[in-house]
């Protein structure tokens, strides 16, 4: 627990993260207006007691937007990250344990999948199941399967050498039981720390996608939305993108240094793996 | 190890933002490099051209520059009317059916030929898919109206039409090409219009150069015009701003970001109808009631005060620019919640729920429509915004009429008849359904009206009926916001897509 908080990346990853979503939380029961409440009399207003985030063109305040847009870009990471690494750690076990005919099928099919440009795959979905939430959670899980499958598989290879797996073999214990109930509680680390960089890469692709108006649909907001919308009055009133861009900063900087931070204290004994 | 991934992150960061910020100050300098020639104009466009042919081009962001290269028997002025352009008159038969053009004399192609009364001939049957080799041509309107082209002498053509035909003079502005020339317009455009074509790359755009041999005198004033394409409308005002182009078409929300003293922004209604077409077919739209209460619902000066301030309101889908065939029917419909709630209860729809397919390239459809979901939750409606991209725009909504309802802007035509003949039931684009048997009959009737007087009532009545009827709910004519090179003089507006480069020139 010491070592934790000596930790800085940990530390500082953590506390940007709670945050976020001590903020995005309390947008569930109290945002300052109706997120999406236009109001003709406040254009484009700079940041003030009434609204401290400012307004964007049609009058919304910015600050209950970005509130409210925060839930949504948890709850994409989470689904996406959650559903994309059951799959993962699941081939990645299969890959790794039947080294050879069907563990290079899978290999090989990752490698395939991951050369199609991640945005590119996003807007091919998109445009193939239509602009919605769901197609783009769909999308992004797909997107962040293999780096599960590939960071899994080369710590499943590992364990698999070590004595006492080879000894629960020898005692004609099934694979299933081998793959599940031995080597899994050990890949664990890996997969957190995958799954809290995945985190990051999932809220910026969302981000990326909504900015070219194919993730969440107007009118509800999102912070990638925001910044495209914000994007064409940045002149006049740059605080438009300011808070957006700040959360999405924010959120990605925390994932990333809360999964360096975690390997830095979960693999202190082994190597990184890759 | 600790301490240095976290430290490499901030650097890391710091090091993008240096970049940026000197790539930014690198584009501003190239910039005003670019403004010191001073007799060529560099022009932004939104959209490729869809062809060089000016038979076969049908989108308007192609014929509004188009219109330099090319010149018809006639022309638009700017006051919307048809005046003399390569015909310096014209007569028309007692029966309506024949028109003669007397052509000017003097003129000549891009390529040194002079013009004849052949080349008109070629050019209209080429339009009506006469002419062997080259019969899937082209703007196909002209094989139903055109019997037969007669050459009465060099400079006179006559124009035989198979029936009376209103409208057909209003088409002629279509460009006139040298004989045989039709294969290749499509690669090296050539007409005989002020500027002759240059250079195309697709994507890029286009250069033209003066030509000197243009047949008034003194036009074109500038010595060369560069068309650059801008797809991403952000890019093309950043380009603005850093001064690379000398003229192009923005939008509102863009105005603040051009910079002051160094540009002037020139305002003008656009001539086109933005609108909340409804589905007349979806089952809670066949009622009339349901229609005028989506009409009472809605706050027309709310929605221009906040997406284009100052732009005219409009009840059917006619502008006023077109004053001579406009039909005043301002405040038909003024807000009323507590009577849309009425209607709808009547109706037997309290809880009125529809979706709008709202194609997201535009984004002052995007806002109306989020404007229009506020001010319909005040009566009780629920509104569902699906954003689609154009092209699933064109085939789901405009061609296959599968929607509820949708935000769109129809651009404004020279003649009544091509503006409202989109709603007749038998019109194959009547993406609302809407079917009316006297609009219908009022449509045939104006086809064929010869007497002016006449005729401008029947188009009144039409516009009636789609406001009575409901048949949409029509919003504004949008304001056309043009930023020009504030050293620049001698802009003109049309009430069409017509960018009229002749008279622009440097100030002195």
């Amino acid at each position: 627990m010491k070592k934790a908080f000596q930790n800085r990346n940990l530390l500082v990853g953590s506390i940007l993260v709670c945050f976020l979503l001590l903020v995005t939380l309390a947008g569930i029961f109290y945002t300052p207006y109706a997120p999406n409440a236009i109001d003709p009399n406040a254009l484009l207003e700079g940041p003030s007691i009434k609204h401290w985030g400012g307004t964007d063109k049609l009058g919304r305040d910015i600050l209950s937007r970005t509130m409210v847009a925060g839930q949504s870009a948890f709850l994409m990471g989470l689904i996406t990250v959650s559903s994309s690494m059951f799959t993962g750690v699941f081939f990645a076990l299969l890959a790794g344990y039947f080294q050879g005919g069907l563990g290079n099928l899978i290999m090989r099919f990752t490698d395939a999948f991951k050369s199609i440009p991640s945005l590119l795959f996003a807007m091919m979905v998109a445009a193939i199941l239509g602009r919605s939430f769901a197609s783009t959670a769909f999308a992004i899980s797909m997107i962040l399967i293999p780096q599960f499958v590939r960071m899994t598989r080369a710590v499943v290879i590992k364990i698999k050498e070590n004595e006492y797996i080879q000894w629960t073999k020898l005692v004609g214990l099934g694979s299933i039981r081998i793959m599940f109930l031995h080597i899994l509680p050990n890949v664990m680390s890996t997969v957190i720390i995958t799954a809290s960089l995945a985190f990051a890469e999932a809220v910026l692709t969302e981000a990326a996608l909504s900015y070219l108006g194919l993730g969440i649909q107007p009118p509800d907001p999102s912070w990638g939305q925001m910044l495209s919308q914000g994007q064409s009055a940045l002149r006049v009133s740059p605080w438009g993108v300011l808070l957006p861009g700040t959360m999405i900063t924010m959120l990605v900087l925390g994932f990333n240094l809360l999964g360096d931070g975690l390997s830095e204290l979960l693999n202190a004994r082994t190597a990184k793996p890759e | 190890m600790k301490t240095n991934s976290f430290q490499s992150t901030l650097v890391f960061l710091l090091l993008v933002s240096a970049l940026s910020g000197f790539l930014t100050a690198c584009g501003a300098k190239n910039g005003q490099e670019a403004t010191t020639k001073a007799s060529k104009i560099v022009v932004g466009i939104p959209q490729d051209f869809d062809s060089l042919d000016p038979h076969i081009a049908q989108a308007s962001g192609t014929e509004e520059i188009m219109f330099n290269v090319f010149t018809g028997l006639t022309m638009p002025s700017t006051a919307g009317e048809l005046v003399p352009a390569l015909a310096e008159k014209w007569e028309i038969s007692a029966d309506s059916t024949a028109y003669t053009f007397y052509l000017r004399k003097g003129v000549k192609f891009h390529n040194g030929s002079n013009l004849s009364a052949a080349d008109v001939k070629y050019s209209y049957d080429r339009l009506c898919g006469k002419i062997p080799g080259e019969e899937k041509a082209l703007k196909s309107t002209f094989a139903n109206v055109v019997k037969e082209v007669e050459v009465l002498n060099d400079s006179t053509v006559k124009i035989v039409l198979k029936s009376r035909n209103a409208k057909f003079l209003s088409d002629t502005y279509i460009g006139i090409i040298p004989k045989d020339s039709g294969p290749s317009q499509a690669s090296n455009p050539v007409g005989t219009g002020p500027y002759k074509f240059v250079d195309y790359t697709a994507g890029v755009g286009m250069n033209l150069a003066k030509f000197a041999d243009y047949y008034e005198k003194g036009l074109p004033k500038l010595d060369q015009v560069e068309i650059k394409i801008f797809a991403d409308l952000n890019a093309g005002v950043l380009a603005l701003s850093n001064r690379e182009i000398q003229f192009m078409q923005i939008v509102y929300d863009t105005i603040a970001q051009i910079p002051k003293g160094d540009f002037v922004i020139e305002q003008y209604p656009m001539n086109t109808v933005q609108l909340m077409g409804i589905n007349n077919n979806f089952k809670p739209f066949q009622d009339k009631r349901i229609r005028q209460a989506l009409n009472y619902a809605i706050d027309k000066q709310q929605i221009i005060a906040m997406l284009a301030p100052g732009a005219p309101e409009v009840d059917s889908n006619f502008s006023p620019v077109m004053a001579y065939w406009y039909e005043d029917l301002k405040d038909y419909y003024s807000r009323d919640v507590e009577k849309a709630k009425k209607l709808l209860a009547e109706a037997g729809y309290p809880n009125l729920s529809f979706t709008i397919k709202v194609p997201g390239e535009y984004p002052i459809h995007v806002n109306a429509a989020q404007i229009i979901e506020q001010q319909y939750k005040d009566a009780g409606i629920t509104v569902k915004i699906q954003v689609v991209d154009w092209n699933t725009w064109l085939t789901e909504v405009y061609a296959g009429r599968n929607h509820e309802a949708t935000i769109i802007g129809l651009t404004g035509k020279l003649d009544p008849d091509n503006i409202l003949k989109r709603f007749s039931s038998g019109y194959s684009r009547n993406f609302i359904n809407f079917n009316n048997p006297r609009y219908d009959q009022l449509i045939k009737d104006g086809e064929v009206e010869s007497n002016a007087a006449k005729r401008v009532e029947i188009y009144k009545e039409a516009q009636r009926i789609l406001t009575e009827e409901a048949a949409s709910v029509f919003i504004m004519d949008p304001i056309n916001y043009v930023a020009v090179d504030a050293r620049m003089e001698g802009f003109k507006y049309y009430p069409i897509y017509f960018i009229d480069l002749r008279y622009l020139n440097y100030k002195n």
